[in-house]
């Protein structure tokens, strides 16, 4: 899998995919084209990174169809959509349910490709922060359960020594199980555990 | 020094507590950590190094035994020392099971602090001791790991050294090797070279080549072979067999092929190291001796392979470098087969000259410069009649007739020192000198040459003798043949006494005589010379001349004895003639005789030499030739004349007769005809003339067709009842009156003078008309004719007038046409728009993609750096007009699109300020000044607003725009709302700019239009079109200062403007 963004086209017209697969190749980016929406579903790996350009009408599955698919499957990937021939109203409801942007054809090439590269910087952004999340997550596993529990402590705002006397524990104790938990989540202090969105058990149930 | 960390695992957290208040007090060097679980405490004890741990061995689950264990079982916690705490009434069993499980120390409860304390100060210790020992252990390591690192280093080094001298080693040897090799090709190369120097023959020359080559490439046998002249066997000129004994007979030819065939096509040197696999190794004849490798040289001679040079079974295979060294010897070989193809040929050559000098049947002699023979073949003697050793030394002058030599002699010398002689390059006819003295003619032929020092000459000589008495014998008969085909000739193409005339030419031509005689004898037996040249006839001074000679005028005559004596006969002597007739000098006379009679005369005189025995041969020859043409001839003249006479005369007699009878019949005929024809006239033009006028009467009066028939000044001679009615008048009102002054038109009276004059009649269909006199009357349309009526003499003497009354039809159609057009505009503007639509729609996605692509091709010739700038600019016009072609298709949608129409009261002052509020962005960088003025009391009118303001901006735009170049002083923009009428606006623009278009205003209006470069020429149409749609008109004039004023009207507020 390789983790070059990709532009995906879908549009019906194959003068026009034609066109924009030499225009977005042209900005040197990766781009590949489909026929119809349901090509594109039917290939279209949900780990690829990148960005999809999208006519609204298309026969058979719409460019509006699609978006509902993808938001039905969560599929995140950023939608531009290119509108023909006086959709307007059709595309400003694409936008409200989350596609970037529109743009009607013609268009003017520097136009769409900034909306591109937009697009692409959101889908990264998106990623990492997905990333970052599962990271996270993974990384909390690996706590045993006295840590998690001297953590669920820490974070409710109990100092060592409370901890140590609640849990039963010598002080020191707490001091090492504190000293793990920073280390097996790679974070310098509370505040960051916070920050990643950690809520603990008690609160969780809250 | 830091503290010592002791890992506590025990469920209870009294006895936890309890633990590290005595560590606090007793052991403050360590710290306490605290696991209440077996699984917490080995997760801690993994987690980070402890110097020591104190397990209860009562705890829930995995009981402290198995922790223990545990803890000694991983790498890491295996050299933990672990104090056990074991419970109330422990068994000595359970110590030993704890010391089997890795426990260092037991304590039981109720625990001794002050033992506890001691053991775990022991515990310590000990652990310390083998922190220092481990650590000791660790400089050794290091120590040892870097002197092995240096140890290598040194190693690899030494291996380097010993690479490299092994390496100039080689290259030393190598050198060596290649001089060697360089000094044995040196000297099989001279070796080669000497032999094709020294050697006379081929096949000495190919030994000591082939053997040079063989020793210096190493080979064990090989040959040298010469094709032969059709290339497809060669003959082995030197074979060696080395030492192996060989079956295959030497001297038999060998076919060429196999890989020897590939060293002859190719012209290169081949060879095959691996000969048994090879694909040649079939090829071999059996009883070869064995090849294990074999290589083949060309001998190359002018472009062609000519021969082999073969080298075999050189131990470890051929090179390149051997191929090389072979080619060269190829070559010396080829070099030796020429010389001595040339040697050969060169005694070949001059055995052949021989030969031809000897055999030549004509003389052959050489010269030198003093004029002497050095050399004479056989023939030469056999023509001169000397012997050769007669001739030899003598001078050429000798085999000349004594009148030649000086002429010789003087040329001789020229030549000597001009070089240039007019004997050279040709055959010269000349007379030689025999040894009996007797001379004859010859030809000659000479050539010069020259060695070093001296030129001599070469002289090949002919007896022509016999050959030029055969020549005079053809000229002879040709000249007769030549005479008699020209006689023939006459003959055939020439008539009546015309042929006597040309045959004397042609005799006296072929005898070169100049008066002559051909005659004929006629029935009565004179002598007829119808022939007798001009000249004789004239020059005679005879008084009575005549070409008629009756047989007593014969007399003695020479031609007159030549007829009675039947013979031909000459005379050389002048003769004898009676006054004034021509001198006769010389003469020949020949009867023509046919059948045994004389049937005429052949007569030639005054040539100007003899005549001699020739001359009278060919004339007797020509008289016998041409007596029977002649009395042919003769004959079909006498035959033809009667037959002509007697036909003439019956013709004649036929003739009369015929035409006498052919006058009387044609009298009577024509007679009779004559009254038949008058009869049937007079009957045929009364019968016609009744039924005509019965026709005329009824159709005149009862055809619908006004019909009028007027005389040449147009007075109505008669009209018919529809006519009159017309009018509502009745038929007699009309004659006598003139058409015109009742109707008076001066188109029409121009059309009916027209046709009177030229009499051809005109016709019209749905002409209008009106009556002069009774406008009231409007206009009505007709289809009408006018014919002129002609006399019997083709004169115009009447016009007839036929109209009909087409009004009603041409209003109607008038009507519907214009419906069909009103329709058809409405049709075509709501087609235009549903096309409009579609088209727009269509075209969008090509152009799209025609957009895109031309702006990714810019993008990829940018970014390629070395783009033909006129390329990029192309690419980009295609860029602006796709854009362009897109504003289009938009604008034209709007264009086209029926946008609803607000209808709503509106107050032109407001509509226009907004309007200008909006173009005030672009009237100021302009420097363009607004002025508005409006009447008082204007009324509002009734419209859509956000149309009339894009009327206005548009207008207001265009004014700016044409007032780019205009002086920035002098721009302004002057907006006037008045009211011209009633209830009418109007609302003028005008501009200090460039003023209108020349040529028709209206163009501006139409959509597509445009003067600006980038414009569109929609804007105007479509304003045009809004205030249409409002019920009022847009238009523009010059304004009388420069620039261009756009005015439009609407109608008031009131329900005016059309519904949309």
């Amino acid at each position: 899998m390789s983790q070059e963004p990709t532009v995906f086209v879908v549009d019906d017209d194959e003068a026009v995919r034609k066109a924009l697969k030499l225009l977005v190749e042209s900005a040197g980016m990766r781009v590949e084209t489909f026929a119809s929406a349901d090509a594109f579903l039917a290939q279209y790996d949900p780990n690829r990174p990148g960005c999809l350009v999208l006519d609204i009408r298309m026969p058979g599955m719409s460019g509006l169809t699609l978006q509902d698919q993808l938001i039905a499957r969560r599929i995140n990937i950023p939608l531009i959509m290119i509108t023909g021939h006086g959709d307007v109203a059709m595309a400003v409801g694409a936008v409200k349910k989350g596609a970037i942007d529109f743009i009607q054809k013609p268009f003017d090439d520097q136009t769409l490709l900034d909306r591109i590269q937009q697009a692409l910087r959101i889908d990264a952004q998106r990623r990492e922060e997905q990333a970052r999340r599962s990271e996270f997550e993974s990384r909390l596993a690996r706590l045993t359960p006295r840590e998690r529990e001297v953590l669920d402590l820490l974070i409710s705002g109990k100092g060592n020594k409370e901890v140590a006397l609640e849990l039963g524990l010598s002080r020191k104790t707490v001091d090492i199980h504190r000293a793990h938990v920073m280390m097996k989540l790679g974070v310098d202090s509370l505040l960051e555990i916070a920050r990643a969105g950690y809520m603990s058990d008690s609160s969780k149930t809250s | 020094m830091s503290k010592s960390t002791l890992l506590a695992i025990d469920d209870s957290p009294d006895n936890l507590f309890l633990l590290e208040e005595l560590i606090e007090t007793y052991l403050p060097e360590c710290e306490l950590v605290t696991a209440r679980s077996a699984q917490e405490g080995l997760a801690l004890a993994s987690s980070r190094p402890f110097d020591g741990a104190i397990i209860d061995v009562q705890l829930p689950g995995m009981d402290g035994l198995e922790v223990c264990r545990r803890l000694k079982a991983q790498p890491q916690t295996e050299r933990l020392p672990v104090i056990l705490i074991t419970a109330k009434g422990s068994t000595p069993r359970l110590r030993a099971e704890g010391l089997v499980a890795g426990a260092d120390h037991f304590i039981s409860r109720p625990m001794d602090n002050e033992e506890l304390v001691a053991k775990i100060r022991v515990m310590l210790r000990l652990k310390q001791v083998e922190k220092g020992l481990s650590s000791a252990r660790a400089e050794l390591e290091a120590h040892v790991q870097a002197r092995t690192a240096e140890l290598e280093a040194a190693n690899r080094k030494l291996n380097e050294e010993i690479a490299e001298r092994r390496r100039t080693e080689a290259a030393l040897q190598q050198a060596l090797e290649h001089a060697r090799r360089r000094a044995a090709e040196t000297a099989a190369l001279l070796a080669g070279v000497r032999a094709v120097m020294e050697e006379r023959t081929f096949e000495a020359a190919a030994r000591a080549i082939f053997t040079a080559c063989k020793e210096l490439l190493g080979a064990t046998a090989g040959y040298v072979s010469v094709a032969s002249a059709d290339g497809k066997t060669s003959e082995i000129a030197f074979m060696d067999s080395g030492t192996d004994a060989c079956n295959v007979d030497p001297n038999a030819p060998m076919p060429i092929r196999g890989l020897r065939a590939r060293a002859f096509e190719t012209g290169r040197v081949v060879y095959e190291n691996d000969f048994p696999h090879s694909q040649w190794a079939d090829l071999l004849p059996p009883g070869h001796s064995p090849l294990e490798n074999v290589l083949f040289a060309p001998l190359i001679v002018d472009g062609r392979v000519v021969g082999l040079l073969g080298v075999s079974n050189k131990p470890g295979g051929f090179t390149d470098d051997d191929a090389r060294m072979a080619a060269a010897f190829g070559e010396f070989a080829s070099i030796a087969l020429c010389n001595s193809r040339t040697l050969h040929s060169l005694e070949t050559s001059e055995k052949r000259f021989r030969s031809v000098v000897e055999t030549a049947s004509d003389a052959i002699l050489y010269i030198d410069q003093t004029g002497s023979i050095v050399f004479c073949n056989r023939a030469s003697s056999r023509i001169f009649g000397y012997a050769c050793e007669e001739m030899v030394g003598r001078p050429l002058t000798l085999l000349m007739p004594e009148r030649y030599r000086e002429a010789h002699h003087a040329g001789f010398k020229r030549f000597l020192e001009t070089r240039r002689s007019r004997l050279f390059d040709q055959t010269i006819e000349l007379v030689g000198l025999r040894k009996d003295g007797s001379e004859f003619p010859m030809e000659l032929s000479v050539a010069t040459w020259e060695t070093d020092a001296t030129c001599y000459f070469t002289g090949i000589i002919r007896d022509v003798s016999s050959r030029k008495q055969a020549e005079h014998r053809l000229h002879r008969s040709e000249r007769e043949l030549a005479v008699r085909n020209q006689i023939a000739d006459a003959f055939l193409t020439s008539g009546g006494d015309e042929v006597f005339d040309r045959v004397l030419r042609i005799v006296l031509d072929a005898l070169d005589s100049r008066h002559g005689v051909f005659g004929y004898i006629d029935e009565a037996g004179n002598l007829v010379a119808p022939s007798m040249t001009e000249e004789v006839f004239a020059e005679c001074r005879m008084e009575r001349k005549t070409a008629v000679f009756p047989p007593d005028t014969w007399g003695d005559s020479i031609w007159g004895r030549a007829i009675s004596e039947k013979r031909v006969l000459y005379s050389n002597q002048p003769f004898k003639v009676p006054p004034g007739h021509i001198a006769m000098d010389r003469e020949i006379s020949s009867p023509i005789i046919y059948q045994d009679r004389v049937i005429g005369l052949l007569n030639v005189a005054n040539k100007p030499s003899d005549y001699d025995e020739n001359d009278v041969a060919l004339l007797r020859a020509i008289c016998h030739h041409i007596a029977p043409i002649l009395h042919a001839r003769l004959h079909r003249d006498r035959n033809e004349r009667q037959r002509q006479q007697a036909e003439e005369a019956l013709r004649r007699a036929h003739q009369e007769l015929e035409d006498r009878v052919r006058e009387r019949t044609a009298e009577l005929t024509a007679a009779n005809d004559q009254l038949q024809v008058q009869v049937a006239e007079r009957q045929r033009a009364e019968e016609a003339l009744r039924e005509t006028n019965a026709l005329l009467e009824r159709v005149f009066e009862t055809t619908q067709v006004s019909l009028a028939y007027i005389d040449t000044n147009f007075r109505f001679l008669r009209v018919n009842r529809a006519y009159a009615e017309h009018d509502q008048r009745s038929p007699d009102f009309f004659p006598g009156k003139n058409h015109f002054d009742l109707y008076p038109n001066t188109e029409n009276e121009a059309i009916f003078r027209r046709v009177v004059q030229t009499g051809e009649p005109v016709e019209f269909y749905g002409k209008p008309f009106t009556y002069a006199s009774n406008p009231e009357r409007g206009v009505s349309y007709w289809d009408w004719s006018l014919l002129p009526v002609k006399n019997a003499a083709g004169q115009v003497e009447g016009l007839l007038l036929c109209l009909v009354d087409v009004t009603q039809r041409e209003v109607a159609e008038r009507r519907a046409r214009q419906h069909q057009a009103e329709l058809a505009h409405v049709s075509r503007l709501s087609t235009m728009n549903e096309m409009g639509s579609a088209i727009a729609h269509e075209l969008n996605q090509p152009l799209c993609a025609i957009l895109t692509s031309a702006q990714a091709s810019l993008r990829l010739l940018k970014s390629a750096g070395n783009a033909d700038p006129l390329v990029l600019e192309a690419i980009e016009q295609v860029v602006a007009q796709s854009k362009r072609a897109g504003d289009i298709i938009r604008h034209l949608r709007e264009f086209s699109r029926r946008r609803p129409f607000h209808r709503s009261t509106i107050h032109m002052e407001e509509v226009i300020r907004e309007a200008a509020g909006f173009v005030a962005a672009e009237a100021r960088p302009h420097n363009v000044a607004i002025h508005l003025k409006v009447a008082d009391n204007l009324p509002p009118v009734l419209g859509d607003t956000i149309q009339l303001e894009q009327v206005l901006v548009n207008l207001m735009r265009n004014g700016i725009e044409a007032m780019e170049n205009t002086e920035e002083s002098r721009r302004r923009l002057d907006i006037e709302v008045s009211m011209p009428e009633p209830d009418k606006v109007e609302v003028a623009i005008r501009d200090t700019g460039r003023g209108l278009p020349e040529g028709d205003r209206e163009r501006i209006f139409e959509p597509f239009f445009s003067t600006k470069a980038e414009g569109m020429g929609i804007g105007l149409a479509i304003s045009r079109s809004i205030i249409e749609f409002h019920g009022g008109w847009l238009w523009a004039t010059p304004a009388p200062d420069g620039g261009a004023v756009f005015r439009f009207v609407l109608p008031a507020g009131r329900s005016t403007g059309t519904e949309s």
